[in-house]
């Protein structure tokens, strides 16, 4: 992490320095798994990304009169809508026995569904799965929807009634619990809680269990229902999208932007040492460098208006990463296609990136995925991987008139196929928190 | 999406709560929009998750157990239940069908024609189908055929997979369908389907249920017996007022099984006779035998005195675990006589007619057995009693009494 990099070295500093540590291992992305709004598998994503196919729809639970907001980037080929996991549909390659679904909303089974794909993905064996030396890190917010069903049946039919696997399937812990116990996960696990900023979190603290030599692998997991429960309460603090076509809804840095579009899914990253990645002959996707982050101090749900806690958290990350900000190619923005969310992370890059004259490409693949809170640093780290792997860089998808405020970034509009080596993610969330991430091509 | 679907009360048995309860819902969806304004999907459910966390463990734990208490069709056993306190007004019979096919609506159709004919008779025969229908509907698939043909024996743990969350999930099925309200107290100790048909058979005829196995972990019964490691072959057991059950799962590292037999282990057949021995010896100290005078037996005097009509099925080799049983066949001071079998899984093992020990009483009235001092040796089953009070020097006698069974509910949350 950033505390690598001392600000201010004093007397005790340079004593320290003279006995070397031992060099931190390289941490590797060997795996992947995507449960999202633009495809179900890493193929699926990366042919929507290239070609800009968006995931939004017309979300049929919206279009009620009382209900201005029309358009969610809903997980497709998944039925989810019920309370009982029983009444599910979904792909049979993820049949699964009923005592697993039981406790799982649908964030947890997208998880699920995304880990198989990652440990396929990764060529782990069982083994390699259940030690103590592997662990699991996760975010999410819980499942509001079946929570709201727990509490409704706790209320109308008294407190017996509740399903004793209501809690564990309801609160925010839920992708961690369902994981580790249906996986046999043995090392290190938990979860994080800093909203659309989470995953990101769970990565660069995963990333960190393994540098530090405390764990050889970890999971990262970002996972959210994307369904009326968990979107709809951003109506009440306009953070949503007004927009009726699907389109036109998600257009982060477009002058007429009007917020972001809600999704759901799931993402799995699998991270290892790179001695344990050789060892297994993985083929890595990239290296997770270095991670920062940094907070507002400002505002329970405003993002600080100049993005000070986010250039804090990317200055950081490059340092950590003993790189130059003129060293990065791309950029994967948080920008969620808010007025105010995206022109703050505009000035927070400038404030990083224009001193040097450095031009890195940006772009929000959230115009194409939604903005998938919780999951979206997983998620969004994963479309990156993706990018170093392939060597394209995301376009940013539905802007007709580029806001003037963003005028001096270098937004690539359509998909390019371009090799690249160093990658930026940045998250920001509720409270101010930000977490920017390292990405480099092995 | 189905939220409708969820506000509606689809018990009538409520009626306390049910004009509260739109009003309650319409709280709840607003507190959770008011609490999103402010925060993150995890700020809500982070906020709310004190309460309901605590709340609902709390509560889980005292439901367990499948099954019904009739209580409402008797109106004689005590327990009184919600739906003889107050009917809903406003459920029509029709509503009435329609909740109860849904809740049931992954039973099979021969449950759900007992349910709805329950409903209209009240009749307690029909109360069995229903239970074992709403038992086999969360049973996986492909161990339902066990539930066939009467199932006596049949454990809802060992052969059913019923963990204590299913077990849950059973009852709260089984309340809902019934209409009656579980106790907690009265369901712990139910093992078998067996256990089951007797608990529901004895609610609908208005008699006291049979008192409740207790079950014994290891460390119980290590405090209580007179045999100890290595020479004790039981993990747990349950004393009940019909007999008493145990296990042993045969690790391997039995000091006997390094000659029994070169190169093959085996858990010689006199071992176990001595574990069934030590069974009933443990359902004796447990008040297996109704004493007079409210005498306790002792344990330091319990000796083995006669086996009759010892047959042995089946070879058992280490990884086998034990499933041992042992009824009363007769008791008259000082000589206590037992039926015994080991089964493993669905196999029997070992059966034998009649196991004879030899008991005294504790105290200063008490009497020893005329046989103690002359215990025959005839048998290799001879249990000899440990030479001190293992109660007393057993660190883990204080342990509490609550362990992992189908009756107990999960303590994380």
């Amino acid at each position: 992490m950033d505390a690598a990099a001392p600000l201010r070295i004093g007397r005790d500093d340079a004593a320290r320095r003279k006995t070397k540590p031992p060099a931190m291992p390289k941490v590797l992305i060997t795996g992947l798994g995507f449960i999202t709004s633009i495809g179900n598998d890493a193929a699926t994503v990366t042919q929507s990304l290239r070609a800009l196919r968006h995931g939004m729809a017309v979300y049929p639970p919206f279009q009620k009169a009382d209900c201005p907001v029309k358009i969610a980037a809903p997980v497709k080929d998944f039925d989810t809508d019920s309370p009982d996991p029983e009444d599910w549909t979904y792909p049979a390659r993820y049949r699964v026995r009923r005592e697993v679904l039981r406790s799982m909303g649908p964030g947890a089974f997208y998880a699920w569904c995304a880990m198989r794909q990652a440990i396929e993905d990764a060529r782990l064996a069982e083994d390699d799965i259940s030690n103590e030396h592997t662990g699991l890190y996760a975010a999410s917010g819980g499942s509001p929807h079946l929570f709201g069903h727990l509490l409704n049946k706790m209320h109308a039919q008294g407190v017996m009634r509740c399903s004793p696997t209501g809690i564990v399937a309801a609160i925010a812990g839920t992708v961690n619990f369902n994981l580790v116990a249906q996986f046999k996960i043995q090392g290190a696990s938990t979860g994080f809680s800093s909203a659309c900023a989470s995953s990101s979190h769970a990565l660069g603290f995963a990333r960190d269990e393994i540098a530090l030599g405390r764990q050889k692998r970890m999971f990262v997991v970002g996972a959210e229902d994307g369904n009326t429960d968990s979107i709809l309460p951003f109506a009440g603090m306009r953070a949503l999208s007004l927009q009726t076509d699907p389109a036109h809804a998600s257009r982060p840095f477009d002058a007429a932007r009007d917020g972001f579009v809600g999704t759901g899914g799931a993402a799995v990253l699998v991270l290892e040492n790179e001695h344990e990645a050789a060892r297994r002959g993985a083929r890595p996707y990239c290296e997770v460098a270095a991670w920062g982050q940094a907070s507002d101090g400002h505002n329970v749900a405003i993002s600080h208006p100049e993005g000070r806690g986010l250039a804090v958290a990317m200055t950081r990350a490059l340092r950590a990463a003993a790189l130059d900000p003129a060293d990065i190619d791309y950029i994967n923005a948080h920008a969620t296609s808010t007025p105010i969310g995206d022109l703050s992370e505009a000035r927070a890059l400038r404030a990083v990136f224009g001193p040097s004259g450095a031009r890195p490409l940006v772009s929000s693949t959230k115009a194409l995925t939604g903005h998938g809170l919780s999951l979206a640093g997983a998620l969004e780290t994963g479309l990156c991987a993706l990018a170093l792997r392939d060597g394209f860089v995301p376009g940013s998808a539905h802007i007709t008139q580029l806001d003037p405020a963003c005028a001096d970034l270098n937004i690539p509009r359509e998909t390019q196929d371009k090799p690249i080596t160093r990658v930026l993610n940045n998250s920001s969330g509720f409270g101010g928190a930000n977490v920017a991430i390292v990405l480099k091509k092995t | 999406m189905t939220d409708s679907a969820d506000n509606n009360p689809s018990n009538n048995g409520f009626s306390k709560n049910v004009d509260a309860a739109g009003g309650d819902a319409a709280d709840a969806d607003a507190a959770g929009a008011d609490t999103a304004d402010g925060d993150a999907a995890s700020g809500v459910t982070a906020a709310a998750a004190g309460g309901p966390t605590s709340s609902a463990s709390g509560s889980t734990t005292g439901v367990t157990t499948a099954t019904a208490s009739s209580g409402s069709i008797t109106a004689t056993t005590g327990a009184i239940t919600t739906a003889d306190a107050a009917p809903l007004p406003a459920q029509t019979p029709e509503d009435d069908e329609a909740t109860l096919r849904e809740s049931l609506k992954r039973c099979s159709p021969v449950t759900v024609e007992a349910a709805l004919a329950f409903r209209a008779t009240r009749d307690p025969a029909f109360v069995p189908a229903i239970v074992i229908g709403i038992v086999e509907r969360f049973v996986e698939p492909d161990l339902r055929p066990k539930l066939k043909g009467g199932a006596d024996d049949v454990r809802l743990i060992d052969d059913l997979g019923i963990d204590s969350l299913t077990m849950m999930e059973i009852v709260i099925l089984t309340e809902e369908v019934l209409q009656v309200q579980i106790h907690n107290d009265e369901l712990r100790n139910l093992r078998s389907i067996g256990d089951v048909k007797v608990f529901i058979d004895c609610k609908l005829r208005g008699v006291p249920p049979p008192a409740p196995a207790r079950f014994l972990p290891v460390e119980q019964i290590a405090a209580v017996m007179p045999m100890q490691p290595p020479f004790l072959f039981l993990n747990e057991a349950s004393v009940g007022g019909a007999g008493a059950e145990g296990k042993y799962r045969i690790t391997g590292d039995e000091f006997f099984l390094q000659g029994h037999f070169k190169d093959n282990p085996v858990m010689p057949a006199s071992m176990m006779l001595e574990a069934l021995g030590q069974l009933a010896v443990l359902a004796l100290i447990e008040g297996i035998i109704p004493s007079e005078d409210g005498l306790e037996v002792d344990p330091a005097a319990i000796y083995f005195t006669s086996c009759e009509g010892v047959r042995c099925h089946r070879i058992c080799r280490p990884g086998d675990l034990l499933s041992l049983s042992v009824k009363p066949k007769r008791a008259k001071m000082p000589l206590a006589t037992f039926e015994g079998q080991i089964r493993v899984g669905q196999e029997k093992a070992v059966v034998v007619e009649e196991i004879t020990l030899a008991f005294g009483y504790a105290g200063p009235s008490a009497t020893s057995p005329s046989a103690a001092g002359t215990a025959p040796a005839e048998d290799t089953t001879a249990a000899t009693p440990a030479s001190e009070a293992p109660a007393a020097t057993t660190p883990t006698a204080a342990t509490p009494t609550a362990t992992e069974s189908a009756a107990t509910a999960p303590a994380k949350g």
